[in-house]
């Protein structure tokens, strides 16, 4: 499994991606959209974990661009918003995807990824 | 309830959620660190080293997402004791730094670099603070938009004439928007409540707010 991590947090990606290798997974990580854009333009990732709100360009706006470069990468989604539902409201129109709230859990994180992967299609309750 | 109430609301409940967002990010970080040092101290515990340089960078890491944390926390502070008098001398200067430095995640994500001079001389006038920061939210709101991404808004307080007066500069944008949307029905009122005018020069890029003395 090969992720990118998106979020303009640099501390929070950077950990995250070195807690992920410990366990097996490679991780790249990247802190602006234009930056997420080049990498998967010029490598092929499974998964794109993607922060909803970012300078410049929403994480839900980059979903649409990496899209049109990779059709095949799934993504999940990580909010700082303060309510799940809050998240579910300012995703309806993107389409099915998965999420978690800021702090995530690494394991939940995980399993998220193996369910992504096995089903992409599904939209979280 | 009135149009300046409505606004008081509404922005606050925009710095708080900005806030809180930002709050997150702090936590997160936090989070992520702690885990480190948990995944690192099970390595440990299966025998292989730990390098203490290593666990010093972690906690170094911490203690600054403390910090960071606990000035998000004393502007949120000060943010909630403002509204704690509704009439009082403030320090303009003041009232800029904290307005500016809770939009500050705002400015970001919209791609907008602030500024604020911080003058050494005072600006005092005798106002209502949370309406007060609440006027400067909504002109630097708009202030954002007429410079455009990637640009740098100042804003600044100075006395003239005996006048206070906020100027927001670096508008390039400002010819380009609707002239009659701006100031609104919203900024109209406070304008009024606060015993203010405001004046636009799109030519020089700059908004400038004056209180009557």
């Amino acid at each position: 499994m090969k992720v990118l991590l998106v979020d303009d947090e640099k501390e929070l990606v950077s950990t995250l991606a070195e807690r992920l290798s410990l366990r097996d997974i490679e991780a790249d990580w990247v802190t602006t959209g234009g930056a997420a854009i080049k990498n998967v333009e010029s490598k092929t990732y499974d998964i794109a974990v993607l922060d909803v709100k970012m300078p410049k360009i929403s994480g839900i706006e980059l979903k649409k661009k990496l899209e049109e470069i990779n059709p095949v990468l799934k993504y999940i989604f990580m909010t700082g918003h303060g309510s799940e539902d809050d998240f579910i409201t300012a995703s309806s129109e993107s389409g099915a995807e998965y999420y978690l709230v800021k702090p995530v859990n690494i394991d939940d994180l995980i399993q998220k990824m193996k369910e992504v992967l096995i089903n992409p299609d599904k939209r979280d309750k | 309830m009135d149009i300046n109430g409505e606004n008081a609301l509404k922005f606050f409940g925009k710095m708080t959620a900005s806030i809180s967002h930002e709050l997150k990010n702090v936590l997160a970080i936090i989070n992520e660190n702690a885990g480190l040092l948990e995944d690192l101290c099970a390595m440990a515990e299966k025998g292989r080293p730990v390098d203490p340089g290593r666990i010093k960078t972690i906690a170094g890491k911490v203690i600054k997402q403390v910090q960071r944390g606990d000035e998000i926390i004393k502007k949120l502070n000060s943010f909630a004791h403002s509204a704690d008098e509704l009439d009082c001398d403030v320090d303009v200067n003041d009232i800029l730094m904290l307005v500016t430095g809770l939009a500050g995640r705002i400015a970001l994500v919209r791609g907008i670099n602030l500024e604020t001079d911080q003058m050494t001389d005072p600006v005092i006038i005798n106002t209502n603070p949370f309406l007060l920061e609440t006027l400067v939210w909504l002109f630097l709101d708009y202030a954002m938009e007429a410079a455009g991404e990637g640009k740098t808004v100042s804003v600044t307080a100075e006395k003239q004439h005996e006048n206070a007066v906020i100027r927001f500069s670096g508008l390039k944008g400002l010819a380009g928007m609707q002239p009659d949307s701006f100031p609104g029905d919203s900024e109209k009122a406070l304008l009024a409540a606060l015993n203010a005018t405001a004046a636009t020069d799109a030519v020089a890029g700059e908004i400038i707010i004056s209180f009557a003395s």
